[in-house]
């Protein structure tokens, strides 16, 4: 009896073997631990941040909400249940907890995490592995990505954790640093992304779309002029608009059209394609804004309504009305636009593809790109800039260009510096409509409250100029409270 | 040692006779004269009953059928008895096994070897790695023979044991032909997989057996308590279903076929607006908004059937069909002393009661076995099978075909006078994204197919007797392939310009290794044992490699083929891969057959974890005390048996979310650069990793009882489970300046279900002419979340409408409904002031309650307002037989779930162009016409529709599962026909649910696409009611 037990005991040994039959690894996939190891490795790291700013909730299609919750447009689409989180947004009802805020909130840190990983990396090769040039001008890509982040969120959500590096669980409960502390940690990014970033006219035709110098110092002056900085705005300023080339574009349209990736007049902008490896890469707002209308073929959701308000603020013959805004009778993509496909008779223009330019045959998928700086915002900044050092008759230099282009008369030098305002409140409003720009402009000139209660909407004084940080966020991280004035 | 089995065994049969016998005096006495000889004319016949092993059955009981005449068998097995005519037939019946008849024709001698049935306390049960006695299971084992299976007429294995067992919930999550059915062994135990680990003819998957025919199926046993599944170690954690395929009995050669044929039809349709209400509440809602009454429609007056706009379609109607079902099953099986095969053939198929979808299956079954010598024997068991299911657009979610038939208007044509498809009328507002149902289901072609070849081989040694070593090795090839063309379209004024076709396809392979080696003993008297020890491994790849074409010549089926498109192309390929290495161990010990003792140990070693915490050990112990064996008890003849068990172990879940969760892994993505606009490749990580992950453990203990009285007529069953999931896997919210919004997976959950389950049944006695059977189950499982680590709740991974509707809190079942507390409406002015803290209400909204009385109405008013858990699930069934007649019936039932009606959610708000549930034409009008539906609204500023406890409905549902009556061809006529056996019979399944619920169908659990959500309904597929007729016949 035992002798079979032995035998087949010994045979059962045969069969057991060691542990490595058990060691299995990830088959087709790249992980951290070996990665960035090579300049092309190291620019795709830097690449995943410019697809963590194109994201659906950056300026993909919801970059619409920042324009639907000023006077310039109503949410629209298929009625308050559609979208009820923006429809509370729009209506200044909305709460801490609301999904625009935590989606906004969460989307912006994506990227700035990516930038951090890029960073920390890359700053970790040595020469052998990456040529210094190209280390510094990804580094201060990254940087430039990371500030635009930071510049978005601060104006948005004031005081915020800075948060320089990859942080791993022990660091989840970052404080929030007061705003002047956000500035000043974006001027730092910004300033060495000038320092390493190429001039336009150096970039590979292959790179186009990424940052440049022009853009580091346009956002740097934009972050100044938020600041009220404005001496230190003022020569960047300047050097935007003489150094790099960049040219007001004769046709106002193309600006936001098809192929604007090589208009002259865009600083820097987010790229989108259609077609490519991934479709994904063409979806933007477009879709989201075409008219709500099964009648053309051309149809999307119709969201993001120009207003009666912002339609009247145009004055007679002001070419951007056409281009910004669809209205009853005008010709679009082959048919005639009728004011019943918009509960306020008309859908936003700007940026809007026709049928015919459709890759993807959708309209939520096509092949312009979203516009994040440009040169007629410079100009407008720098106007404001000079009138703000009491150079208002300089000032008119820079908003009369503008206001040529869009075939209005021009503005005299001798107006008083006040009036010089009132000119740029409205010249900003119809030269930057749906752009993400208006929300901000009245906040930062302390109009808000003035401006949005007159018109009837419940926006709160000393509440409305910031969004909440999200109540979930503060939940998870309590050292973010308390959170932002009367939320 | 043979001989003191032989012995013990004979000592039981005595022990069985007596009982027998004097139940037998006790049965007849109590019921009729005995008349057991008769004298006279009539004819004797004399035999012997036996059991398969040839044993004597001693007390046996022997009758004349339809007639109260009849003996038992001495102690010899023996019987004499006189028979009134040749035709008689005898029934012969002995505790434990098959009740047999026999026609004794003119035989004069007749020997009966009885069959042990299956789940009685003589029948063996197969456990994992063996099989088992019934009377001596120490661990809580549920057991479901041919003969159950059979009363309904279902696809699928799952599908057929609903209700069957007690403690294991079975729901279909979509009655799509070929959909989910979710297998819940003892509640649920984690927000990942909580599907049982099945073995096939011990072959170990988790992929499921909706490939397997359930007509090959001999027997089920389902592992439900650590003692009994702890053998299967790291993937026992929610219980353990082993499948056993029939085999060739020694014997002539059988053919069996078993074939149906029948219809289906959908249970329920939903009330909705015709053209006419809808138009009325389309104007209404806009007058009661301030808006000038909406134009667009016009009178009401003008729609309706012979009116100015006389299009007034029923989507349900166009959507639900009457659908065919059938299923032929063809086995031919025999087998000597020597060698057994049994090869089956079976063809099933349905169309779905949608529109579109359907589903078929051919199956092809290979068994044998042959002893070469008495020490080798050699054995196969290989399943073939080929499944096809049609698939309709996104069942369970907002653009599935049958919310979409809930939704489109009804002025909308099914097609338009130009032969397109009919869609979207009216201005912006009108225009819903819902589309087409009718193109919805039958344009978008979605079919998959999966070829499985699931199969094993074994050798079995036994050198000397009770010592078995078994090597098997099994194989499981199983490939799906799936093909989906989105076709070009008009609808209405809108249309799709581009066609795609996709094709995916994936290969899963695993092969395992099983070594075995068994051995039987005694020691003394007294003491029997038997271990079992082994070594199995296991290596698991999967494949996939999909691709996509765009703009294709024409939308024909014949040029769906990758290569015929001529635009963008796209596809892709993976391959992940694990293994399994274990070492298993087993000793049942057995006192005085009264004390029973268990042990199980497994250790198993996975690639799924990183090193320093690969192997995982999981024991398990039970014991069981059959204190009917003990000489107090022997005094009484109300109980004949009755066993306590006790059982504590460990188990584990492996199946986690990835086969690598340790490894941090960058992430793919894409930004187009340069004046092409070429899209480059970028790398960042978009998940957050663990190295430290490991799997869910399980303690759980058990304790049970088994009894059988009244002469065994009588068996009931109760158990007493504590079921804690430790280390569950979850994923915590990080904050979102970590770059991700969740943390990576951390061990750190704990869920306890604890439960009880009954089993009762009774048995008629087998030898009269009207024998019947009835039973039921009963399940009552709590589950309470015990921690989720850093955080007290987790909301829903799901966001429905921006919103979510679903939390799991510590201190309560998972996935609790959440949302505002509705009280009500306003009936005037003087509510709405009242109130307070909605100053936006008009009369006719919802009031909703100021839950933390804080003065103003907000998210923080949300709390919890439902629950999807039953309190308890139930299942009753009967079984009867009169002369040829035989009927079944099954009932199932669960009680106080509540269900997440997510409809209601889009079809009550007027604000959205689509149409309305029936139930909004009893909506608030003014004061006191209603305080339940609120008033329509085109604004709706009062947010009616935001999630709310008017959302949550009963669900609790008692539905008459089966139903048949078939009728078999008397002996008589058989004989002519040289059958065996005829039987016909007509079979209804689902045939009739009574539920308050108002959705197609309350049978619901998990939601699709979460892993958090339960009991939310999105206009699921409802389960069908079939009809059938179908025939049975052995040759």
């Amino acid at each position: 009896m035992k002798k079979y037990i032995y035998i087949t005991l010994l045979a059962l040994g045969l069969f057991a073997c060691d542990d490595s039959f058990l060691d299995k690894e990830p088959l087709g996939s790249l992980s951290v631990g070996t990665f960035y190891s090579n300049a092309e490795e190291a620019t795709q790291a830097v690449n995943a941040i410019y697809d963590g700013i194109q994201s659906y909730t950056v300026y993909g299609a919801m970059s619409i909400v920042e324009d639907v919750q000023t006077d310039d447009a109503e949410k629209g689409g298929g009625g308050p249940s559609d979208q009820p989180g923006m429809d509370q947004v729009q209506k200044f009802i909305a709460s801490a907890d609301n999904h625009i805020f935590v989606d906004k909130w969460k989307a912006y840190f994506v990227p700035v995490f990516r930038a951090n990983l890029a960073i920390q990396k890359i700053q970790e090769m040595g020469e052998e592995s990456i040529d210094a040039d190209v280390k510094k001008g990804l580094l201060a890509e990254a940087k430039f990505l990371r500030a635009l982040c930071y510049f978005d969120l601060v104006t948005r959500f004031g005081d915020l954790p800075i948060v320089m590096e990859p942080n791993s669980p022990e660091d989840y409960d970052i404080a929030r640093s007061p705003a002047p502390e956000v500035w000043a940690f974006i001027e730092g990014d910004l300033k060495e992304a000038v320092e390493g970033l190429k001039v336009p006219a150096e970039l590979p035709d292959n790179d186009l779309g990424r940052a440049t110098e022009g853009a580091a110092k346009a956002l740097l002056a934009k972050a100044y002029v938020f600041q009220k900085k404005w001496t230190e705005a003022d020569p960047l300023l300047s050097s935007v608009i003489n150094d790099y080339g960049y040219e007001l574009s004769d046709d106002f349209s193309g600006i936001f059209g098809i192929g604007n990736e090589t208009n002259e007049e865009v600083i820097f902008q987010v790229n989108f394609q259609t077609g490519g490896a991934s479709d994904r890469e063409g979806y933007n707002r477009n879709g989201w804004m075409s008219p709500r209308s099964s009648d053309i073929d051309w149809g999307g959701i119709g969201f993001m309504l120009p207003t009666q308000d912002l339609v009247d603020e145009f004055e007679p013959g002001d070419i951007r009305l056409e281009a910004s805004i669809l209205r009853d009778g005008d010709m679009f993509s082959g048919d005639m636009y009728k004011k019943e496909w918009s509960p306020t008779g008309y859908n936003c223009r700007k940026g809007l593809v026709a049928f015919d330019e459709y890759t993807a045959g959708t309209p939520y998928f096509v092949d312009n790109n979203y516009v994040v700086i440009r040169l007629g915002d410079i100009l407008l900044l720098k106007a404001e800039t000079l009138n703000e050092l009491d150079r208002t008759s300089e000032a008119v230099n820079f908003i009369n260009p503008v206001r040529i282009r869009a075939k209005v008369p021009t503005i005299d030098a001798d107006i008083s510096k006040e009036q010089m305002r009132e000119a740029l409140y409205h010249e900003r409003r119809v030269e930057l409509c749906f752009e993400q720009k208006r929300y901000f402009d009245l906040v930062r000139w302390g109009k808000a409250a003035e401006v949005l209660t007159a018109k009837g909407y419940s926006f709160v004084a000393g509440k409305n100029e910031l969004w909440p940080i999200p109540q979930s966020e503060i939940d998870i991280n309590p050292n973010l409270a308390p959170n932002n004035p009367n939320w | 040692m043979l001989k003191q089995i032989k012995c013990m065994v004979f000592k039981a049969r005595i022990f069985g006779f007596l009982i027998s016998y004097l139940a037998f005096l006790a049965s007849a006495s109590a019921h009729y004269e005995p008349t057991f000889f008769t004298d006279g004319q009539d004819q004797a016949v004399v035999g012997s009953v036996m059991d398969d092993q040839g044993i004597p059955l001693p007390g046996a009981a022997v009758v004349i059928k339809g007639t109260m005449n009849g003996t038992t068998t001495d102690f010899d097995g023996n019987f004499k008895i006189e028979l009134p005519s040749e035709s008689a037939v005898l029934v012969i019946s002995y505790l434990g096994y098959k009740t047999q008849e026999i026609t004794v024709g003119t035989g004069s001698n007749i020997q009966v070897h009885m069959e042990p049935e299956a789940n009685s306390l003589e029948g063996v049960m197969v456990v994992g790695y063996g099989k088992q006695k019934v009377k001596d299971l120490t661990g809580s084992v549920g057991f479901v023979s041919e003969d159950v299976l059979k009363e309904s007429s279902v696809p699928t294995v799952s599908q057929a044991l609903q209700g069957k067992v007690a403690g294991v919930q079975i729901t279909a999550d979509s009655g799509e032909p070929g959909g989910g059915i979710a297998v819940r062994i003892r509640g649920t135990g984690t927000f990942g997989n909580n599907d049982p680990l099945y073995v096939i003819d011990g072959f170990p998957t988790k992929s499921g057996i909706s490939s397997v025919n359930p007509s090959d199926i001999a027997s089920i046993s389902i592992l439900k308590d650590a003692a009994a599944s702890a053998i299967y170690g790291a993937r026992a954690a929610n219980g353990v279903i082993i499948v056993t395929t029939k085999k060739g009995k020694a014997g002539v050669s059988k053919i069996n076929v078993e074939s149906y044929y029948g219809f289906q039809q959908t249970a329920n349709k939903i009330d909705v607006l015709n053209s006419h209400d809808y138009v009325m509440i389309t104007k209404e809602a806009y007058r009661n908004s301030g808006l000038p009454d909406d134009a667009f429609w016009g009178d009401p007056a003008e729609y309706g059937p012979g009116q100015t706009y006389p299009t007034d379609t029923n989507w349900q109607d166009e959507v639900f069909r009457n659908a065919p079902i059938q299923n032929h099953q063809f086995t031919f099986s025999g087998g000597s002393e020597i060698s057994d095969y049994l090869f089956s053939l079976g063809y099933y198929q349905l169309d779905g009661i949608v529109i579109g979808s359907g589903f078929e299956r051919i199956s092809a079954r290979i068994n044998g076995s042959t002893k070469f010598s008495d020490k080798f024997k050699v054995g196969t068991n290989l399943s073939l099978s080929t499944t096809t299911q049609d698939v309709v657009p996104d069942d369970h979610s907002w653009t599935s075909v049958l919310f979409g038939a809930l939704r489109e208007r009804p002025m909308v044509p099914v097609k338009d006078e130009n032969g397109n498809w009919g869609g979207n009328i009216g201005p912006a507002e009108y225009v819903g994204d819902g589309g087409n149902p009718v193109r919805l289901a039958l344009l978008n072609f979605d079919r998959r197919k999966t070829y499985r070849m699931l199969g094993n081989s074994y050798l079995e040694y036994t050198p000397v007797s009770d010592f078995t070593f078994k090597s098997s090795f099994g194989y499981d090839f199983l490939y799906s392939k799936g093909k989906d063309f989105d076709p070009t379209y008009v609808e209405g004024s809108s249309q799709a310009i581009q066609n795609q076709l996709s094709e995916t396809s994936s290969l899963y392979t695993t092969w395992v290794w099983e070594n075995t080696v068994s051995y039987a003993f005694d020691l003394g008297e007294d003491h029997s044992f038997d271990v079992l020890g082994g070594i199995t491994k296991e290596e698991n790849i999967y494949e996939t490699l999909n691709a996509s074409r765009k703009d294709f010549p024409n939308n024909q089926e014949y040029i769906w083929y990758l290569g015929a498109g001529t635009g963008t192309r796209d596809n892709s390929g993976t391959t992940s891969e694990y293994a399994l290495m274990s070492y298993i161990g087993r000793l049942n010990y057995n006192f005085k057959n009264r004390y029973l003792f268990q042990a199980n140990v497994r250790r198993d070693g996975s690639s799924r974890f990183g090193e320093s915490n690969r192997f995982g050990t999981f024991p398990s112990v039970s014991a069981g005390w059959i204190a009917s064996e003990e000489d107090f008890f022997k005094n009484t003849d109300v109980v004949n048996y009755f066993k306590l068990r006790a059982s504590y172990g460990k188990l584990g879940n492996q199946d986690i979310y990835s086969n690598y969760p340790w490894a941090n892994n960058l992430d793919l993505v894409y930004y187009p650069f340069g004046t092409s606009q070429a899209t480059v490749p970028g790398y960042a990580p978009t998940a957050a990793s663990n190295p430290n992950v490991t799997w869910e453990t399980t303690i759980q203990s058990n304790f049970g009882l088994d009894i059988k009285m009244l002469n065994s007529s009588v068996t009931f069953t109760a158990d007493y489970f504590i079921k804690d999931t430790e280390d569950m896997l979850l994923t915590l919210p990080a904050p979102a300046t970590s770059g991700y919004s969740t943390t990576a997976y951390t061990n750190v959950g704990k869920i306890r279900n604890s439960g009880i389950e009954l089993a009762v049944d009774y048995q008629s006695p087998s030898y009269k002419e009207f024998t019947y059977n009835v039973g039921g189950n009963f399940t009552k499982i709590r589950n309470e979340v015990k921690d989720l680590g850093t955080v007290d709740y987790i909301w829903s991974d799901q966001a429905y409408l921006g919103e979510r509707w679903t939390r799991t809190e510590v201190g309560k079942p998972i996935s609790q409904f959440f949302g505002y507390v509705a009280d009500g409406l306003f009936q005037n002015n003087a509510d709405v002031t009242a109130h307070g803290v909605q100053p936006n209400a008009e009369p006719g909204d919802i009031r909703f309650v100021d839950t933390n009385k804080d003065g103003v109405l907000d998210d923080k008013d949300r709390t919890y307002i439902g629950d999807p858990n039953p309190d308890f699930t139930f299942s009753a069934n009967a079984q009867a037989n009169y002369k040829d007649f035989d009927f079944s019936v099954r009932l199932y039932g669960s009680y106080g779930n509540d269900i997440y009606n997510g409809m209601i959610r889009q079809v009550e708000t007027a604000s959205e162009p689509y149409n309305k549930w029936s139930y909004i034409l009893n909506r608030w009008t003014g004061e006191g016409t209603s305080n339940s539906v609120p008033r329509v609204t085109r604004d709706d500023i009062n947010q009616n529709t935001r999630s709310s406890s008017r959302m949550i409905e009963d669900g609790s549902f008692l539905r008459i599962k089966n139903v048949q009556l078939g009728y078999s061809l008397p002996e008589s006529v058989l004989e002519k026909l040289k059958v065996e056996r005829l039987r016909f019979y007509i079979s209804a399944e689902n045939l009739h649910t009574f539920t308050s619920y108002r959705g197609f169908d309350p049978e619901m659990y998990q939601t699709k696409g979460s892993r958090t959500d339960l009991g939310v309904d999105r206009a699921k597929y409802p389960v069908a009611s079939s009809f059938v007729l179908g025939i049975n016949l052995s040759l």
